[in-house]
């Protein structure tokens, strides 16, 4: 959001949890190797920035890849499954039971096919991010007002005219929305198959600092992973006021 | 006056439930007629078979266009379903009708074929119940849809579109989203819209119905105000027996289950009328003989 006016209540809500936290480390309520202080967590993580930075762009990569991906196959489902209907009822179970099978019980069989690189990482997002979008924009081409496609087929419109001028921009903000949840999706998805298997990425650095117990760096990471996430998502919302002016003069 | 439309003995089912049977209308050049009945009657099946989007079961419609202007029928009239079906009839215009009907089928059939549009769509500019305006796009480009669907290049289309907006009494909307309309506004965009389909029939169905009874006459006075200078040929659908009495120049009463039409009247008023024409005892007269009817 680019509201000038930032809603006041949930900062302050983050805030006093963070001083909670700092008061429940100072004071020792636990003991400090088990749970750092916020402090150290930013102190763990302004050390290790540029390791970090570098890990960070290979997991960026995967996931804008396997979005890239997601999305374009997605998007093709979608409109397959809206113009023949004989699609649908063929692919549309097959796409909910896929999504019953987690991520992390197959990700170690894509590192088994595809090796250790960045393929079997950029296939898992490209799985967790196409359903959403696929049934997300699916939703939006169908809900279009059955008189409007009268209205056009009325004036001689062709199949495209139609999807054009009427389906794609009514499906806009499912579309969107679809994007959103693909790309909460994509980094976390890249990041749980760098888990089980690779030699760079926030995944890799995660089980490594695991394994060397440094709760502070591993903090530091979780959080770093989901600040790129919700960057991520506010660009998605800056793209679609663009794509969408119309939607903001209500 | 030059017939442009004839619906010949029109009869749809849905399954088992027949909804309309042996409709038969006729539309002159220029000229308003309403089918008034109630809501649900089938008045909507009606429209969707005319512009081509459902066909009928049995029947056809003949338009008879510009194109072949010079066998277009004078003075036709086409048989009412009241003859058709034998139902009781007010005496005065039907024998009128008797005596030129088969004069009329004779013509028809050997000097001007006109153009069988049965279940044929894009003959007829259609404007259904909802204004049905594409929220993404602005004002001037829903307006000039018809003649983008067309392809004609952008420029022109707006530019053409661009012309009517004073007319319509839209200028300086042009690119507002419809959003930022009004309910009145968004209907004179959906019928500037039907307009530039630029067909010689437009088939309104109930357009007025979704506005409020002070917007709704205002509107209704736009409209007669406008048509003074817009000569289109309207099929008008309405479930408002004062709407229909002061827009039109004929009614025909639909009705029953499956609908016929019942009745046909002829409101011999001059055109262009005002409002204060509601207030008069004719407009009385035809409303109670309606009442009756429905």
């Amino acid at each position: 959001m680019m509201n000038k006016k930032i809603n006041i209540v949930p900062v302050v809500v983050i805030m006093l949890l963070l001083i909670i936290w700092q008061t429940a480390c100072a004071l020792e309520w636990v003991p400090g190797y088990m749970l750092p202080s916020p402090i150290n967590v930013v102190k763990a993580f302004v050390a290790d920035f540029s390791l970090l930075m570098d890990h960070a762009k290979v997991t960026l990569l995967e996931a804008v890849l396997g979005l890239f991906f997601g999305i374009l196959l997605g998007f093709v489902c979608a409109v397959l499954m809206d113009t023949f209907p004989i699609v649908k009822k063929g692919l549309y179970p097959i796409l909910v039971i896929s999504q019953t099978i987690p991520a992390v019980a197959i990700a170690p069989l894509l590192i088994l096919w595809f090796s250790y690189g960045m393929t079997p990482k950029i296939i898992l997002v490209v799985l967790v991010s196409f359903f959403p979008m696929a049934v997300g924009l699916l939703d939006g081409l169908q809900s279009v007002d059955e008189d409007m496609i009268k209205l056009m087929n009325s004036m001689k419109a062709t199949r495209w005219q139609i999807f054009k001028y009427v389906k794609l921009p009514a499906a806009l903000p499912e579309f969107f929305s679809g994007v959103r949840i693909a790309v909460a999706y994509s980094v976390v998805g890249a990041v749980i198959s760098e888990w089980l298997g690779g030699f760079s990425g926030l995944g890799v650095y995660m089980t490594r600092v695991k394994k060397s117990l440094a709760y502070d760096k591993m903090f530091a990471v979780i959080f770093f992973v989901s600040a790129i996430s919700l960057i991520l998502m506010a660009l998605v919302n800056v793209l679609q006021k663009k794509a969408m002016p119309w939607a903001q003069k209500k | 006056m030059k017939t442009i439309l004839t619906v010949n003995n029109i009869s749809k089912s849905y399954g088992d439930k027949q909804v309309i049977k042996d409709i038969s209308i006729r539309l002159g050049k220029g000229e308003l007629v309403s089918i008034l009945g109630v809501s649900g009657v089938g008045k909507t099946t009606l429209f969707n078979i005319l512009s081509g989007l459902t066909p009928p079961d049995s029947g056809n419609v003949m338009l008879y266009s510009r194109n072949d202007e010079a066998g277009a029928i004078e003075d036709g009239t086409v048989e009412s379903a009241a003859d058709e079906s034998g139902t009781e009839k007010k005496g005065t215009e039907t024998d009128t009708e008797e005596t030129d009907k088969t004069e009329e089928t004779d013509k028809t059939e050997a000097v001007v074929p006109g153009t069988d549009i049965t279940g044929k769509n894009g003959y007829l500019s259609y404007m259904l119940q909802k204004d049905l305006l594409l929220p993404h796009k602005t004002v001037i480009e829903n307006a000039a849809l018809p003649l983008l669907l067309e392809r004609v290049p952008k420029k022109t289309a707006l530019e053409t579109a661009g012309k009517e907006f004073k007319h319509f009494g839209l200028d300086g909307t042009q690119n507002q989203y419809p959003s930022e309309l009004s309910g009145g506004m968004r209907q004179r965009v959906a019928l500037l819209r039907t307009y530039l389909c630029n067909k010689e029939v437009a088939l309104l169905d109930e357009p007025f119905s979704a506005l409020d009874t002070i917007t709704r006459a205002s509107m209704q006075q736009w409209y007669l105000d406008m048509m003074k200078d817009i000569k289109l040929s309207t099929l008008f659908i309405t479930h408002d027996m004062d709407e229909a009495i002061l827009l039109s120049d004929r009614i025909y009463i639909m009705k029953g289950s499956p609908a016929t039409i019942v009745e046909e009247i002829i409101v011999d008023e001059k055109k262009p009328r005002t409002s204060d024409f509601t207030l008069t005892e004719e407009f009385l007269e035809y409303k109670k003989r309606i009442r009756e009817l429905l």
